[in-house]
């Protein structure tokens, strides 16, 4: 698809490619092919549940499966499916040549890859997998009742998914606000974009949210911290944990499913949406929400009725944004012409099926009823309808939707139509038994004939043997497809009225759009115009918008070198459609690394070297191909990017990354107090301030650290006024400092070893050493990418114009100061 | 239909009161949906000549109030569901302790059973005797993971968590035997996580109580 001239290799081609239709096809094919492994796991266990007293799995098999499934099906195919779609598509929608930060983009697919190889290889670790369920509760998560190394392992590798997908996030940040085509304004975008980025929004905080309380139970089973094991931390630190990242990572999981729903049904009825701007408002209510609705997974925990009410209201008012929703959708198809294609079928049985499930949300939301319901299949059923009849029966109306487009082939629709009545039969007749089943435990390997539940669940396993029929036969259309589909051309659908996918070719040329062309959206709708006009238009915005006063940012100058701007980073000047190659070996590089290194902590000290290395070698790699400015795909802001104008793109996504970082902070930060708070309760006494960590040390470090920000202050102004030698003595003098404060910080942490203090002597020092570490995380990686500024200033990289590496470190510079004020208060002084 | 315990009437009522209205509601939206979709189905495969919709238009279609009817609608709805979960909630959540009758029994999960602490301070594994008509109030622990304790045919259910105590109280209304079980995923005994509910007769379970007591 992206073949270069340069890159004849089509292996070469998809391992290097940062193109994001490429890295699109590879999310697809990837999350599909975890589809079917979490698939074949429920049903082997479904096998084992259908009748009464069977032997056909023993229960730590079973519990290592209904793990796996839950969070395979959670993190490496529901989310992972809908960034395919929003790799692929979302550049073209909103006008776009590719995504803000194509190796970012790669690296993102290549860590969501690593990540799920780590997983998968957990089963083969000593003792087998997690086997806690995917909610993971503590203290059953813990060394004591779980010892299998392989469930440390699948924690790193949820850490690892998560990772990757804060990069794509700050990514389609930055791509959705900062790349819209000319006249492309925020609400003119199709739902999927406008859906999706309420859904990264989410991911922003919950994601990071989910990497706290997972990093500390990775440290309390490798380092043999307490906060899981001690009264102070305990269950019900994971439970809050938990739960605030849980219920923000349901609308995560449903939110593309629904836009895509909403996509296809306005685009085959012929109609606009009903009330575009009321859904908006409804779908921004919703992700408000839902962060304030956690406390509703713990209604039995025994925790202050009060606070069961507020979160029972909350719970039933997070529902009302959804009704209004999906009665927009049903309005959307009145008095329109409706063609009742495949991909429609599954966008109207998507809705429809959500209606159930958030009709029994409505249930789960009643604290009394949970007396019942609560760990029930009534559970299962409701989160079922919710994400697989919500969620990824809209994925899979947008993987028909959009199959034309990405292949340039069409589908058999009969064929098509007909999946989708075996999907609906074998969809109901599995998950609505379930409800029925309001008395029988989640996660039972085994029950009595006695219970009578027996005749209920041999009508589930005939569903899930239909279903799973469903699933074989949509990937035997798509393949039929692929090798004896008619051709499908630009628009299939006639849908070039509704977005910009369908105004190009399928599949899209490398960069979209024809040759020397960039979309612009008017009054009169959608033109491809000359990209050198669309240029000058958007400089002369730009020099009309910035004034007298430009801030902070370099002021736009006019075009000096052959009629191209050069913008701070923004622009690059390049003579024509000439683009370096679209290659990049180092994302795929960086990820072996990582896997290489975590498998290492579990299966041999070699490969850790290796992955160490590769790793280190992958970093290197990356930054000399910045400096010799050997990949350069240009992304140009050209058009809309309200309402950060003023603000470049790579400002703009180093202020998301901290963004982020305040989600992983704040719940670190909230385990302090939540722990602390408990000692009250417990009678834990806390060392008193100077007892542990000695004040002046700390006091020290503290000016260390300001006069670092203080010096990468001046590194600025100079970069700034291109005074390279100040730049250049600036930047070093934030690496001493920088290196000095992990020198005394080692000094320290041996100190404390030697005194006998460890990681698990007490929760105080646990919380110490874990909070202090991912500070000191953030140094190391601070230094790093100092070392790659020093070396690009030392060759003279850096102009007034064009220094943006040191503006954006400078912030992250500052968030990592930030933190350590709260960090030296906290463990110093109280 | 009638149930063993007050908590189960109170509770399946309370389901029945949900479940009339998300079926009321639910069908009432997809009777629209349906004659929507059957009503203004195109046999016309191809294409709409001319789609309402156009790329670069951020007008909207569609009147407020019908969202705000909607709204509005779903509120009051709401109120009245929580206003009837507020009251089985005190129901349910309020243990009988001013009633001298009521006897607590301490319950201590572990992987993987239960045991019951009688006020006599002896212990019972794996079987719980109460007697009937009277209120039981449970002081529920763990000794090790997190577990659920819960009689489902009483509908009563509360977390075990180590560190923590938690009540829940339950008559039972006749003699009779019931099964108590573990409702959150605790090892590899969580199906097996099982005791028995025995509820006696007053005098079955005087007689009963006084020759445990005096078991050495």
């Amino acid at each position: 698809m992206a073949e270069h001239r340069q890159n004849p290799n089509p292996l070469l081609v998809w391992l290097f490619t940062t193109n994001h239709k490429n890295v699109g096809i590879l999310y697809l094919v990837t999350s599909l092919y975890f589809l079917v492994v979490a698939g074949i796991l429920a049903m082997v266990f479904r096998l084992q549940l259908t009748m009464p007293e069977q032997t056909l799995l023993r229960p730590e098999i079973y519990n290592q499966m209904v793990t796996m499934h839950g969070l395979f099906m959670l993190l490496w195919v529901v989310t992972p499916l809908a960034a395919a779609f929003a790799n692929y598509v979302i550049p073209i929608q909103i006008g776009a040549k590719d995504m803000a930060y194509p190796r970012l983009n790669a690296l993102s697919y290549w860590l969501y890859l690593a990540s799920g190889i780590l997983a998968l290889s957990s089963f083969f670790a000593p003792g087998g997998t997690a086997d806690w369920g995917w909610t993971t509760y503590a203290p059953l998560n813990t060394v004591e009742f779980s010892p299998q190394a392989g469930g440390s392992l699948m924690g790193l590798a949820i850490i690892i998914i998560l990772s990757s997908s804060i990069v794509a996030t700050v990514n389609f940040f930055v791509t959705i606000f900062r790349l819209r085509a000319p006249g492309m304004k925020i609400l003119m975008l199709p739902l999927f974009s406008i859906f999706w980025l309420i859904t990264i929004f989410l991911m922003l905080w919950a994601f990071p949210a989910f990497v706290a309380p997972l990093l500390l139970l990775v440290t309390d089973r490798v380092l043999g911290t307490v906060f899981y094991t001690s009264a102070e931390g305990g269950a019900l630190l994971w439970d809050h944990l938990f739960w605030f990242f849980g219920h923000p990572e349901v609308y995560i999981l449903v939110l593309p499913g629904l836009a895509i729903a909403g996509d296809v049904i306005s685009v085959f009825s012929g109609r606009k949406l009903y009330g575009k701007k009321i859904i908006y408002l409804a779908l921004i209510t919703a992700a408000i929400l839902s962060y304030v609705v956690w406390v509703h997974h713990m209604f039995m925990t025994g925790i202050n009725p009060g606070l069961r009410e507020f979160f029972n209201i909350t719970t039933e008012l997070i529902s009302i944004p959804f009704g209004v929703i999906v009665l927009a959708y049903i309005l959307t198809m009145y008095k329109g012409r409706i063609r009742l294609t495949t991909p429609m079928l599954f966008g109207i049985g998507a809705v429809a099926l959500f209606i159930v499930g958030g009709a029994s949300g409505v249930f789960n939301s009643s604290v009394a009823l949970n007396f019942g319901t609560r760990g029930t299949f009534w559970v299962v059923a409701h989160f079922h309808y919710t994400i697989v009849g919500g969620g990824i029966t809209g994925l899979v109306a947008g993987l028909y939707y959009w199959w034309p487009k990405m292949t340039g082939r069409m589908y058999n629709e009969k064929l098509g139509k007909l999946h989708f009545a075996i999907y609906m039969i074998g969809f109901n007749l599995l998950y609505f038994p379930m409800h029925l089943l309001f008395d029988m435990p989640r996660r039972i390997f085994v029950y009595e004939a006695a219970t009578g539940w027996g005749q209920i669940n041999m009508l589930i396993t005939m569903g899930a043997f239909i279903f799973a029929a469903s699933w074989a036969m949509f990937f035997a259309i798509l393949f039929q497809s692929l090798r004896k589909g008619p051709v499908a051309g630009e628009d299939p659908w006639n849908a070039k009225n509704y977005s910009i996918e369908w105004n190009v070719p399928s599949p899209p040329p490398e960069f979209n759009f024809p040759e020397g062309k960039v979309p612009v959206v008017t009054a009169k709708g959608l033109e491809f115009r000359d990209i050198d006009e669309v240029r000058r238009m958007s400089l002369e915005r730009q020099l009309a918008a910035s004034g007298p006063k430009t801030g902070m940012l370099t002021k736009p100058t006019l075009p000096t070198n052959g009629g191209l701007p050069t913008n701070g980073g923004t622009y690059q000047a390049h003579g024509s459609e000439h683009h370096g190659p679209h290659l990049s070996p180092w994302p795929l590089v960086l990820s072996a690394g990582v896997t290489m290194t975590l498998l290492g902590l579990f299966f041999g000290a070699g490969l850790l070297i290796l992955g160490l290395v590769t790793f280190i070698a992958s970093l290197v790699g990356w930054g000399w191909e910045d400096l010799k400015e050997r990949f350069h795909v240009t992304i140009e802001a050209l058009g809309e990017t309200w309402p950060f104008q003023r603000i470049e793109n790579h400002t703009l996504a180093i202020w998301t990354f901290v963004f982020g970082e305040i989600g992983l902070f704040g719940p670190l930060f909230m385990a302090y107090f939540f722990v602390r708070a408990n000692s009250a309760i417990t009678g834990f006494l806390w060392p008193l301030p100077g007892q542990l960590h000695s004040i002046t040390i700390g006091a020290v470090n503290t000016v260390l650290l300001f006069t670092s920000g203080l010096t990468m202050s001046l590194a600025l102004i100079a970069a700034r006024r291109g005074e390279q030698q100040a730049l250049k003595y600036s930047l070093l003098a934030t690496f001493i400092l920088a290196f000095l404060f992990m020198v005394i910080k080692g000094f320290e942490w041996s100190e404390l070893f030697a005194e006998g203090i460890t990681f698990g002597t007490d929760i105080a020092a646990s919380l110490y050493f874990v909070i202090t570490g991912v500070h000191g995380a953030h140094i190391i990686a601070g230094l790093i990418a100092l070392v790659y500024l020093i070396t690009k200033a030392f060759k003279g990289g850096f102009t007034p114009q064009k220094h943006v590496g040191v503006e954006v470190f400078a912030i992250y510079w500052g968030m990592v100061d930030a933190m350590w004020m709260f960090i030296f208060p906290l463990f110093y002084l109280v | 239909m009638t149930y063993p315990a007050p908590s189960a009437d109170a509770w399946h009522a309370l389901f029945n009161t949900y479940l009339t209205a998300a079926v009321v509601i639910s069908t009432i939206v997809f009777i629209l949906m349906l004659y929507v979709i059957i009503r203004y189905r195109s046999r016309e495969t191809a294409a709409v000549d001319e789609p309402e919709y156009r790329i670069g238009d951020s007008t909207d279609r569609g009147r407020p109030i019908v969202a705000i009817i909607l709204v509005v609608t779903l509120a009051v709805l709401f109120l009245g569901l929580t206003t009837s979960t507020f009251s089985v909630m005190e129901f349910m959540e309020e243990l009988p302790e001013e009633n001298p009758e009521a006897m607590e029994i301490k319950v201590l999960a572990f992987q993987w059973g239960w045991r019951f602490t009688y006020p006599n301070g002896k212990s019972l594994t794996g079987e719980l005797r109460v007697p009937a008509g009277v209120p039981i109030i449970l002081e529920i622990t763990s000794q090790d993971v997190f577990h659920t304790f819960s009689i489902p045919a009483f509908k009563v259910k509360r977390d075990a968590i180590p560190g923590r105590v938690n009540f829940l109280w339950f008559e039972g209304k006749e003699a009779g035997e019931y099964t108590i079980r573990c409702y959150e995923l605790c090892g590899v005994g969580h199906a097996e996580m099982l005791a028995t509910l025995l509820v006696m007769e007053p005098d079955q379970f005087e007689r009963w109580y006084r020759e445990f007591s005096e078991e050495k």
